[in-house]
């Protein structure tokens, strides 16, 4: 349905996405995973034929959208990742003006405003100015606007940055319905790890303007099939354990989270028994230890050494 | 395109800031200014009376008798050349001219001098004692008697010389000569047509001048000057606000996302056009209304003063139309809005300066006017002050000309800049 192909963008000497190759099927949910600077935006911007590529094309239905961007534009909703918005109009107003530039009018205008308000569960602040709304209430807004013309591809940008969980979660459950209710071709980007899981069929992870990997989540999580990631939880941070982690044969990389650490080992049959007999022999007191299933967020850590909101 | 100016008009009408700028600001400046000022402007701003030389060159009894002579020389019966002639000097234009000119109700309006020679006249001209010279050359009366009786092409004309094109006195003395001639031609028809010929008019506009009208009303009054001279000054703010709300569009993602619904980036521009047009033809008739209605500004004006107030309003809306355009033209395609900042920071105020919002400049140097003629506002600012002073709408025009004459070129401009598809 759509395909990018090769995609680079170059600004002076600073190449912000090169050579970017990924596909939408219909009614597909895909993800877009990167940290920030990744060249996601960028790629999203030339999809939507916002910014002309260096290089590459962007094909809809096999017609390229970058010599005639007409043939997707009608079909496209994108949700930026900033507040694209009036901030001095109701939502209201912002909808009916959006929903006149998409070409509706009088009764079909109405309702459609009706019932998107009523998808991002605002229609009771509908009369309010966007500037008194909450971030979550801007964040709906900003997506209830891009839906207004029932687009056929949904392409989000961070559509949860800098919101309360409540409402990441009513817009993450918005959009898994347009997906699997409404059938909407949706490219979800975020360096939110949990959503792009809790959404996305397929993924593309994104790094320094690379794709470095895509597949299916188990697909993805596979690359880590012969590792396991462990929790260790401590009465007391120490360096000398860590120390002793990473001397470890079977450990590959030991980080700091909250409470103790988290290992990231080959599989193995004694790897437990062993950091409990490394804890003892320096005095730490282990309260608590677990073992992780893998996540595209250790996939990303494994990809490219970095965590995802490094 | 309604949408876009509607989004435009509320946006800007619900940011208080810009609310205060374009009306509250003006409006209150009016009131301090008209009454400080009052006094003072009455006595320097009214149309002193303007000091004039009617220099007559042509010897009407000899160019009576030459006439006389050329009707007989046509083979006219005696008795109609004797009543020809009678009824000649009575319609001789230079002495209705001159009549006119010393009539005593442009007493306090132009003071017409006639003992000066042509030399004399002319020196007197540079040397600012007169303000015009109105000559009537060798044979005048002589080519306009036979151009109305033997229905001959017209070759007379009055010369009429002024100090200075921009000074307004330079219009009302060129408007009193017009207007003399388009009477003249119409009553001399009437004339002889009640006379059972059917005549066509003999003397025709080229022949004497261009511009028509005299004003012989009241002073222009303080109230009336910088209701005027505000309202100019901060209708230019108007061209700031818009580009500035484009470069906020564009700041917060918003033109983008305009953009990739698949709306013309020249719909856009226009809109930008509109929309400033619309607002500051708002803003001009809110102050002129206020104005008029509190301080009594325009009081007992007819309907053909609104009517050259609405045209000159509806052009200088167009002008800032303009502005805005290129504004939000180069902010856009340069992302940087310093553009607005410095219009509405520095460029509105020496605009202002030259345009004689702030005081009369032709008291200050002539040259000011002059170039504050070639500001938008200086020259609807003129523009307006003539029709204040009853002065016609085709004395007014050619600065109406020059105003949408800088519409089109900023606009074209505007368009040549602006980004024609994307944004990057």
């Amino acid at each position: 349905m759509l395909e990018v192909e090769g995609l680079k963008k170059t600004y002076k000497t600073t190449k912000a996405v090169d050579g970017v190759q990924l596909y939408l099927n219909k009614g597909e949910s895909v993800g877009l995973l990167g940290p920030n600077g990744a060249g996601k935006s960028t790629t999203i911007s030339m999809m939507s034929t916002l910014i002309t590529p260096t290089s590459g094309d962007v094909r809809y239905n096999k017609k390229s959208v970058l010599k005639h961007p007409d043939i997707i534009r009608p079909v496209l909703g994108v949700v930026p990742q900033e507040i694209a918005l009036y901030e001095e109009l109701t939502a209201y107003e912002n909808m009916r003006f959006f929903g006149k530039i998409y070409g509706l009018s009088g009764r079909k205008l109405e309702n459609k405003v009706d019932e998107v308000l009523e998808l991002v569960g605002l229609s009771d602040r509908k009369k309010e100015r966007i500037k008194r709304y909450s971030g979550g209430m801007k964040r709906r807004i900003n997506i209830a606007v891009a839906l207004m013309h029932e687009p056929e591809v949904l392409i989000m940008d961070e559509p949860t940055v800098g919101i309360d969980p409540q409402s990441r979660s009513y817009i993450l459950d918005m959009v898994r319905k347009l997906n699997r209710e409404k059938g909407m071709t949706v490219l979800y980007t975020s360096h939110y790890m949990e959503e792009v899981e809790r959404l996305c069929d397929r993924v593309y992870i994104m790094d320094h303007g690379h794709i470095i990997a895509s597949g299916t989540k188990d697909e993805l999580k596979s690359i880590l099939s012969g590792e396991e990631t462990v929790f260790v939880e401590v009465q007391q941070m120490s360096l000398k354990l860590v120390e002793q982690l990473v001397a470890h044969e079977a450990i590959q990389k030991v980080t700091e989270v909250e409470k103790g650490y988290k290992v990231i080992a080959t599989k193995g049959e004694d790897l437990l028994a062993d950091i409990f007999k490394l804890a003892s022999t320096i005095d730490v007191k282990i309260t608590g230890i677990h073992v992780q299933t893998p996540t595209l967020e250790d996939v990303f850590l494994h990809l490219t050494g970095r965590k995802l909101r490094d | 395109m309604w949408n876009m100016l509607k989004k435009d008009f509320l946006t800007i009408s619900r940011d208080r800031s810009e609310v205060l700028v374009l009306l509250v600001m003006p409006f209150v400046l009016i009131a301090i200014l008209g009454f400080a000022l009052g006094g003072i402007n009455q006595e320097n701003q009214g149309i002193a009376e303007i000091p004039i030389a009617l220099v007559m060159s042509q010897d009407f009894d000899q160019e009576l008798q030459d006439f006389e002579q050329r009707l007989e020389d046509e083979g006219f019966p005696r008795e109609m050349i004797n009543q020809v002639i009678e009824s000649a000097e009575a319609i001789d234009p230079a002495i209705m001219l001159k009549n006119l000119l010393l009539a005593p109700e442009l007493e306090g309006a132009i003071a017409t001098e006639t003992g000066y020679q042509s030399t004399e006249a002319q020196q007197a001209l540079e040397d600012d004692q007169i303000a015009a010279i109105i000559t009537i050359p060798e044979q005048f009366s002589y080519q306009t008697l036979i151009a109305i009786y033997l229905d001959e092409e017209p070759n007379a004309s009055i010369e009429v010389k002024v100090q200075d094109y921009e000074q307004i006195r330079s219009d009302v003395i060129e408007s009193v000569v017009t207007n003399f001639v388009d009477q003249y031609n119409f009553e001399t028809s009437i004339a002889l047509a009640t006379e059972g010929e059917a005549v066509e008019t003999a003397l025709n506009n080229e022949a004497f001048g261009e511009t028509t009208y005299l004003s012989t009303r009241d002073p222009v009054s303080a109230f009336q000057y910088y209701t005027i001279g505000m309202a100019v000054m901060f209708a230019l703010y108007v061209a700031a606000t818009v580009s500035s709300n484009a470069f906020k569009e564009k700041e917060t993602h918003v033109f983008a996302r305009l953009m990739v619904t698949g709306e013309k980036p020249i719909r856009y521009l226009i809109s930008k056009a509109v929309a400033a047009t619309v607002l500051t033809a708002l803003q001009l008739a809110i102050l002129f209304i206020l104005s008029g209605l509190l301080f009594q500004t325009f009081a007992n004006q007819d309907l053909s003063f609104w009517l050259g107030v609405s045209v000159i309003t509806l052009s200088f809306a167009v002008t800032v139309g303009s502005v805005a355009t290129l504004l939000t033209a180069i902010a856009l395609q340069f992302n940087n809005d310093a553009i607005s900042a410095a219009f509405s920071g520095g460029i509105v105020t020496i605009f202002a300066f030259l345009g004689g919002s702030f005081t009369p400049v032709e008291q200050i140097s002539p040259v000011i006017r002059m170039l504050g003629n070639w500001t938008p506002n200086g020259a609807v600012m003129t523009a307006y002050l003539q029709t204040i002073q009853g002065l016609s709408f085709g004395a007014v025009m050619p600065m109406i000309y020059r105003v949408l004459v800088m519409s089109i070129v900023l606009i074209s401009v505007a368009v040549f800049i602006f980004p024609k598809r994307r944004l990057a």
